[in-house]
C-alpha cells in the first residue's frame, strides 16, 4: 500500500542472517535489507543471494519488505534491482538519488509489478531537485533524507542539534507533501543516546516527517511513541470523521465542523490519525 | 564419473564463521563427496545433506567435493551460501 504506516525504517546488513531471523519481533514498520553501505564490495554477491532467500523465507510479520540496492551506475545495482523485484520486495530504497532520471531509469525494469520506490536524498543537488524526484513516478511513495553523506557533501559538520540540516529537512518535507507522498527523516546514529533520539524524532515530527530511519531495534519503540497521536489529535480526528459521515449520509459534498469547513486533506489526515491510534492500541477499533 | 567441468579447480567459498551462518566450500571432484561440520550434526546431518544435494541438483552439479562448516544456520541460509559458493566456482 502506497500510504501505509512508515514511522520506522530499520536497516539490516544484507550479509548478516542472524539479525534477519528476528525481523517480525522488532515490529518496525519497514525493514531495509541493505546491500549498499552495510556490505563490503567482495561480499556484494553473497549478500544479494542471502537477501533473495531472506525475502522468500523469513517471517516479516506485518513489516514491509524493503531492500536498499546499490546505485545503478555501480557494477552491482542492476543485479540488485532484478533480484529485489523478482522476490516479492515491496519497497526499493534507492541511495544517492540526485535527479528525476535516477528514478525513471529504474522504472523501465519494473514492468507492471507492484513495488514502491523510496529515493534517499543525501546530497546538495538531490535536495535542490527533491520536487522533481518526488514526482518522477507514481511509484515514489517515500522520500528519505540521508544526513551523513549530505553534511559531507556541503562541507558542514554534523552537530547534535542539527542546525546545518534545517533547510534540507524542510525541502524534503515540502517536496514530499506537495507530491502527496510520505517523508522519512535521517537515522540517528548514536544508539546509546536515547534523549537525543527522542528530541530529534520530535523535531522531525514537528517539521512534518512521517517517520525516521533506524539503525538499531532499540530505537523503534521510542520513535513509535513520539509519532503516537495525542489525545487532542484523536478527539479532533473523531469529530472530523463524524462530520464527514454525517455529510455523506445527507448526500452533501460539503463537510463542516461547527462553522468551519473541512477540506478533503483534513479528512484524510483524520483517517490516518485514527488508523495510527488503532494500530498503537490507543483506540478500540470501531465499525 | 568424470570431474564436473562446470566448476573451476580452485573452487568457490562463501559464508562467515558466525552464529546462525555457515561457510560453504565447493571444488571440482571426480565423485560426490559431502563433508559436514556442525554442532547440531547429530540431529540435522541428514537434513543438511539433503539441502546440499537439492542445491547441487538445481545447479546441474553431479560430482563435487562440498565442505560445510555450520554454525547453526537455517536451511535457507545454507542454500544461499552454497549457491553463492557455486557461482564463485563457475
Amino acid at each position: 500500500m502506497k500510504d501505509r504506516l512508515r514511522r520506522t525504517r530499520l536497516y539490516i546488513p544484507g550479509n548478516n542472517p542472524s539479525i534477519m531471523h528476528n525481523i517480525a519481533i522488532f515490529e518496525a514498520d519497514t525493514v531495509i535489507l541493505d546491500l549498499e553501505d552495510a556490505v563490503a564490495p567482495p561480499d556484494k554477491d553473497a549478500a544479494r543471494i542471502l537477501v533473495k532467500y531472506a525475502l522468500k523465507n523469513v517471517d516479516f510479520g506485518k513489516t514491509e519488505k524493503g531492500v536498499r540496492i546499490n546505485p545503478l551506475n555501480t557494477p552491482y545495482g542492476k543485479d540488485d534491482l532484478e533480484m529485489a523485484i523478482e522476490n516479492e520486495c515491496e519497497i526499493i530504497f534507492l541511495p544517492k538519488v540526485e535527479n528525476a532520471s535516477d528514478i525513471t531509469n529504474i522504472e523501465g525494469y519494473l514492468g507492471k509489478r507492484e513495488v514502491w520506490l523510496a529515493p534517499i536524498i543525501e546530497s546538495a543537488r538531490g535536495i535542490l531537485n527533491a520536487p522533481e524526484i518526488a514526482t518522477a513516478s507514481e511509484r515514489v511513495a517515500l522520500l528519505c533524507f540521508g544526513a551523513e553523506d549530505f553534511t559531507k557533501d556541503i562541507g558542514a559538520e554534523r552537530t547534535r542539534e542539527g542546525k546545518e540540516l534545517f533547510l534540507a529537512r524542510q525541502m524534503i518535507v515540502l517536496a514530499a507533501k506537495s507530491a502527496g507522498i510520505q517523508a522519512s527523516d535521517t537515522v540517528f546514529s548514536d544508539i546509546n543516546d536515547l534523549d537525543g533520539l527522542i528530541n530529534e524524532t520530535k523535531l522531525a515530527k514537528s517539521l512534518g516527517f512521517d517517520g525516521k530511519g533506524v539503525i538499531h531495534p532499540s530505537q523503534i519503540k521510542p520513535i513509535h511513541e513520539v509519532f503516537a497521536p495525542t489525545e487532542e489529535e484523536i478527539d479532533y480526528a473523531k469529530k472530523v470523521l463524524d462530520a464527514f459521515k454525517e455529510a455523506e449520509e445527507k448526500g452533501s459534498g460539503v463537510v463542516a465542523l461547527g462553522r468551519k469547513m473541512i477540506d478533503k486533506p483534513v479528512v484524510e489526515r483524520a483517517k490516518r490519525i485514527i488508523k495510527l491510534a488503532e494500530t498503537m492500541g490507543l483506540l478500540k477499533k470501531e465499525n | 564419473m568424470s570431474v564436473n567441468n562446470l566448476l573451476s579447480p580452485q573452487g568457490g567459498v562463501c559464508g562467515r564463521d558466525e552464529k546462525s551462518d555457515c561457510i560453504a566450500e565447493i571444488y571440482a571432484f571426480d565423485h560426490l563427496e559431502i563433508k559436514i561440520h556442525s554442532k547440531v550434526e547429530k540431529f540435522f546431518k541428514e537434513q543438511i545433506e539433503n539441502t546440499i544435494k537439492t542445491v547441487l541438483k538445481e545447479n546441474g552439479i553431479k560430482t563435487a567435493k562440498v565442505i560445510l562448516k555450520d554454525n547453526g544456520a537455517l536451511d535457507w541460509v545454507i542454500r544461499a551460501r552454497l549457491e553463492c559458493a557455486i557461482r564463485r566456482a563457475t
